[in-house]
This record gives C-alpha cells, sequence and structure tokens, in this order.
C-alpha cells in the first residue's frame, strides 16, 4: 500500500481508459470530457495539432496534472487515486526528455529506477539500455548525447522497470530520418517481442500510419475520432483520369455523381463492383478515361478532413 | 533516506554544491590567519593571555550566520524550481514515486546541507585554530566585542559544547532560510527566481526591523535573530533570549517547509 492507496483493481482490464477526463485552468477548458479505451497489445496513435491537448492528457495520466473531473483506468488501477500503483506498471516520456546532464547515463537510469520504489536487479538498466542502443554510450555524461541518443535514453528508462504500457510523447521529436526510422522499429520491436502495449502521441502522421494499430484524434480537447487504421485509411472510393473533363462533369450531374477533383484526377464514390458498369456508360458517352485507380487515402487526408470539422473536402478542390 | 541518497547523488555533481563549501571554508581559513596576525589580540596575549584555537571557529560563526543563508538559498532555492525548469522533475514524477517522497527527499537536502556546511566549517576551522594556538581554555570577554569590560575563563569542555550549541543555532538560522527558499522553489519555475526572492525577502526584513513604526514586529522577522547564537557565548547563557528566538526559527523552518509542501502537492506540473 502506498500512501493510502488499496491495491485492488476495478473491473476494466484494458491497458488504458479515459472516463470523462476533463481539465480546466482557469476559465479555459483544455480537456473535454475525454473517453478513451485502449486494449492491451495496442500501439496507438494519439493524434492533434500542436494545443489541442495530447501532451496535457499525458501529463494526467502520470499524475503530472490532476484533472477537473473524471477518471481513468490503467490495468484496472482507478486513477488519479491509485495514480502511484498504476505508475508502477507503466513507463514513459512526457514532453522532450530531460536528464541530470553532468550524469552519465547509467547513473540517470539508476536515479531514476531508484523513484520506481522496487529493487530492480542491476542487469535491467544494462537490458533496457542493450535494448534501445545506448549500451556503449552509458558510462558518459548525458550532456554529450546527441538528440536521439537522448530519446534512446528516454525510452530506456521507460523500459528498465519492465512496463506493460509505455506511453510516449512525440518520440520522434526533432530526429533525422534515420533516427525516426529506428524509434519506429524499437516501439513495434518492443510490442510485438515483449508485449508492451504503446501509447503514442505525434505530428508525424505518416510514422503513427506506418506504427500504430488504432488512433484517435483530437482537436482543441475533444475527440473527434478514434478508430483502427486500417479503417480510416478505407476509403470506398476510385478515381478517374479523364481526357474530357466538360462531358464528364456534365454525365456525372446527370446520375447525380457526387465527386470531387484531385490532382486532376476525379474521384467517385463508387465500389469495386460498380466500377466495370462505370466505364461502361462513361464509354458509351466517349468520355476518354486514361486510368481508373482505388484511391489510397493517408492519416494525414483523413486527419485534416476530421479536424475541419468532419466536411468531406480536400485541401485543393 | 533513500530519497536523501539519489538527492545527494544529484548534488554531487554541481559545482555549485561545491562552491558554497569552499567560499565558507575560505572564510574561515581567512579568519584563522587575521586572529593570527590581529594587533588588537597583541595587548591580550602581552597580559598572558592565551588564546585558544577554538577561538577561531568561535569567530567564523559571524560569518557562516552571513553567507551560509546565501549559500543554502542557492542550493534550496534552485532544487525544486531547478529540475522543474531543466525538466527533469516530470521524468522523476512519472515514476512511481509520491511527490511526498519526492519533496521529502528535497526536505531533508536541506536540513544536511545547512548542518553540513556550518559544522564543516566549524571543523576545518578548529583544526587550524588547533594548529596555530593549540588547546586549552578559552577566554571571552564580558560583552561581546568589547574587551574593556573584563573576561571570563571557559574551560575547555565547557567551550566546545557551547561551540556545538551555537554551531546548532547557526545551523538552524541557515536552515530557516533554506526552508524559506524551498518554499519559493515549490511554485516558481525559474531556478533563480526562489533564491532571489528570498534575498530581497531578507533584505525588506532588515530594512523593516529598523524602522520605527515596525519595531514591535522586528521579534517575528528573521533576520532579527541573525546573533542569537551568541547566547551561548556570554557569560550567562540567557536560555529565555534563545529559546524565544529559537522559536522564531522554529516556525520559519515549519512554515517553508509545510507550505511548500502543501503547494507542491498540489501544483499542476504544466512546465
Amino acid at each position: 500500500m502506498i500512501f493510502g492507496e488499496k491495491e485492488e483493481t476495478t473491473i476494466s482490464q484494458a491497458a488504458l481508459e479515459l472516463v470523462n477526463l476533463t481539465k480546466t485552468f482557469g476559465e479555459n477548458t483544455v480537456l473535454k470530457n475525454l473517453c478513451l479505451k485502449i486494449e492491451k497489445g495496442d500501439i496507438f496513435g494519439f493524434l492533434g495539432n500542436n494545443g489541442a491537448g495530447k501532451t496535457t492528457t499525458i501529463r494526467v495520466i502520470f499524475g503530472l496534472i490532476r484533472p477537473t473531473k473524471g477518471f481513468f483506468h490503467v490495468f484496472g488501477f482507478k486513477c488519479p487515486l491509485q495514480i502511484t500503483l498504476a505508475k508502477r506498471v507503466m513507463g514513459g516520456l512526457v514532453d522532450i526528455p530531460a536528464f541530470y546532464e553532468t550524469l552519465t547515463g547509467r547513473e540517470n537510469l539508476e536515479i531514476l529506477t531508484a523513484f520506481t520504489g522496487r529493487t530492480l536487479p542491476k542487469s535491467a538498466v544494462e537490458e533496457a539500455s542493450r535494448l534501445v542502443g545506448i549500451h556503449d554510450i552509458l558510462d558518459y555524461p548525458v550532456r554529450i548525447y546527441s538528440n536521439g541518443q537522448k530519446r534512446r535514453l528516454g525510452i530506456a528508462q521507460a523500459l528498465v522497470p519492465h512496463p506493460r504500457l509505455i506511453v510516449l510523447d512525440e518520440p520522434t521529436a526533432g530526429l533525422d530520418p534515420e533516427g525516426v526510422k529506428s524509434i519506429r522499429e524499437l516501439i513495434m520491436d518492443l510490442n510485438r517481442r515483449l508485449n508492451i502495449t504503446v501509447v503514442l502521441s505525434s505530428h508525424v502522421l505518416s510514422e503513427v500510419q506506418k506504427t500504430c494499430n488504432r488512433v484517435s484524434i483530437i482537436h482543441y480537447g475533444s475527440i473527434l475520432k478514434t478508430a483502427p487504421v486500417e479503417e480510416l485509411l478505407f476509403d470506398a472510393s476510385y478515381q478517374f483520369k479523364i481526357s474530357t473533363p466538360e462531358q464528364a462533369e456534365k454525365f456525372f450531374l446527370e446520375k447525380n455523381i457526387t465527386y470531387q477533383t484531385r490532382n486532376g484526377y476525379y474521384i467517385l464514390p463508387i465500389s469495386r463492383e460498380e466500377v466495370p458498369e462505370m466505364v461502361r456508360e462513361m464509354g458509351l458517352r466517349n468520355i476518354g478515361i486514361y486510368e481508373i485507380s482505388p484511391r489510397q487515402i493517408t492519416l494525414e487526408e483523413v486527419f485534416l478532413q476530421t479536424v475541419k470539422g468532419g466536411k468531406n473536402e480536400y485541401p485543393d478542390t | 533516506m533513500n530519497t536523501l541518497i539519489l538527492e545527494l547523488k544529484k548534488v554531487r555533481a554541481n559545482f555549485r554544491t561545491y562552491f558554497g563549501i569552499i567560499i565558507l571554508w575560505g572564510l574561515g581559513v581567512l579568519i584563522g590567519i587575521n586572529v593570527w596576525y590581529n594587533p588588537s589580540l597583541v595587548p591580550l596575549r602581552q597580559f598572558g593571555f592565551h588564546l585558544s584555537g577554538l577561538y577561531v571557529p568561535g569567530l567564523t560563526l559571524y560569518p557562516l550566520a552571513v553567507v551560509g543563508p546565501v549559500v543554502t538559498v542557492l542550493i534550496a532555492g534552485e532544487s525544486i524550481a531547478g529540475e522543474r525548469i531543466r525538466g527533469t522533475l516530470r521524468m522523476v514524477l512519472s515514476k512511481p514515486v509520491t511527490r511526498q517522497q519526492f519533496y521529502m527527499g528535497k526536505v531533508y537536502l536541506i536540513i544536511v546541507y545547512s548542518f553540513f556546511i556550518v559544522f564543516s566549517t566549524l571543523l576545518v576551522t578548529a583544526v587550524l585554530g588547533l594548529i596555530l594556538f593549540g588547546g586549552g581554555e578559552v577566554i571571552l570577554p564580558n560583552e561581546l566585542s568589547n574587551f574593556s569590560e573584563g573576561f571570563f575563563n571557559v574551560p575547555a569542555e565547557e567551550a566546545l559544547w557551547r561551540l556545538a550549541s551555537s554551531g546548532i543555532a547557526v545551523s538552524l538560522y541557515v536552515l530557516a532560510f533554506a526552508s524559506v527558499a524551498l518554499f519559493f522553489s515549490s511554485f516558481l519555475n525559474h531556478s533563480l527566481a526562489s533564491p532571489v526572492f528570498t534575498l530581497v525577502m531578507t533584505t525588506a526584513f532588515t530594512v523593516l526591523e529598523n524602522l520605527e513604526f515596525f519595531r514591535p514586529f522586528a521579534p517575528y522577522l528573521i533576520t532579527h535573530h541573525f546573533l542569537y547564537w551568541q547566547n551561548f557565548m556570554v557569560h550567562e547563557i540567557d536560555w529565555l533570549g534563545f529559546f524565544s528566538s529559537l522559536g522564531v526559527v522554529m516556525v520559519y523552518i515549519a512554515g517553508g517547509i509545510i507550505g511548500g509542501g502543501l503547494i507542491f502537492r498540489y501544483r499542476d506540473e504544466t512546465d
């Protein structure tokens, strides 16, 4: 028992569940009734613009900020009441990693590990540093570490106590493409090999698309959408490159087909089965078709679409 | 105690930690040299008085009460605010440590540091004094800083415990300032803001206690008790004066520590 916190778990056994989480600073409500459930084994992406509330949410999860209303569960521990117990099963990185610069990487890990309140074998530090690839520089002072090495040290400190959940705030911010790739691979490896649930917030949507299996889009403190990445990227539409735009547009008008244009393509909301019939009809009207392909959308497009109030519009339409 | 060890590990790599100690030890040594060459003490020697080596640490108490608070205020004021501004505070608080545990580590640190700087300086100067003058009983003036009012002898053993008690009194006085600095540090987010606030407060108190209108409030101001350790240096120890001053000093210590702890416990760490 830690300072009156009872070691009892509740019914919820999701890795992380936010229930009506609200945070107000003065008159400014920065988190508005956030509800979210992250299952064990997920690599979950938390997307949002600057000031959307991502970091504030992560700070609430780590007990740095107290919610004004609502609560959350971490592997069944009801927080903020049982926050210290919850933090025993999770590790993370809030904002930019910061260390005691005059101490070595090893000393930093030992100090931060000592705050876990558990006796961990000495090998835990070695193990974590090896896992993130900084073992060779562990005995150098942190002040000489590069940004990427500090990020890795940040992930290492989160891993030392063998957490079941790690929460990473912008883990690839400020890294070069190679660094971004290696952190991505590391995260996926941790999830796959050690079955660690990962929650990460990021601006780099292409990375989130490659790394995460589920995402949530947060905007001005509200969660607008939560779904598996595959589902978000699925777009039942086909894009046509057409040689006779006027005729095509006239045809779409007659048939009452809503369309959009992007990069010279006409995007039609039709399924794969409807494509042959559409081609036949357009052929009958002498509409020249150069190219037909299923439309691939990116997480960036989904994100922009969602934060613009759900309107089905694209930037260059 | 585990948190204290962690705090000591952190400060041991910080230059500022040693800077204050070096200054204080250096002052002690300079005072020793001054006593050795002080012409005003020559007549005493001519009268056949023996200068005990304990004179040197005894005289060092005064600069300790002046410089000690400045040194500890820098350490205490930086302790939480510095971690906050560097970002290590959020790193530590994201671990399964309660804020009380973290805060208590800082409290233990300032207690240990306050006593360490005072007693280590006393030890250094005592060794220097014994080398320069040897041991033996201490002769103190009946009226401090006034040799014309006669003298009294203090046996070496009694002189030692009087010196140790004065050392404790100075340490607590220093700790009172450190506690106030810790209080400011618990909510400020600039590592120098807390030491500056504390030193501004000290200056303001010094001015206030000299203003006629505020004289009745002077006994409640910490700066008013700057010399309360001298109660152990007079012939008949003024226990009442000592304990009333000690009470004020303890109120500042408790107020700073408890106030800072409460603020730190409930503060949203957004930096």
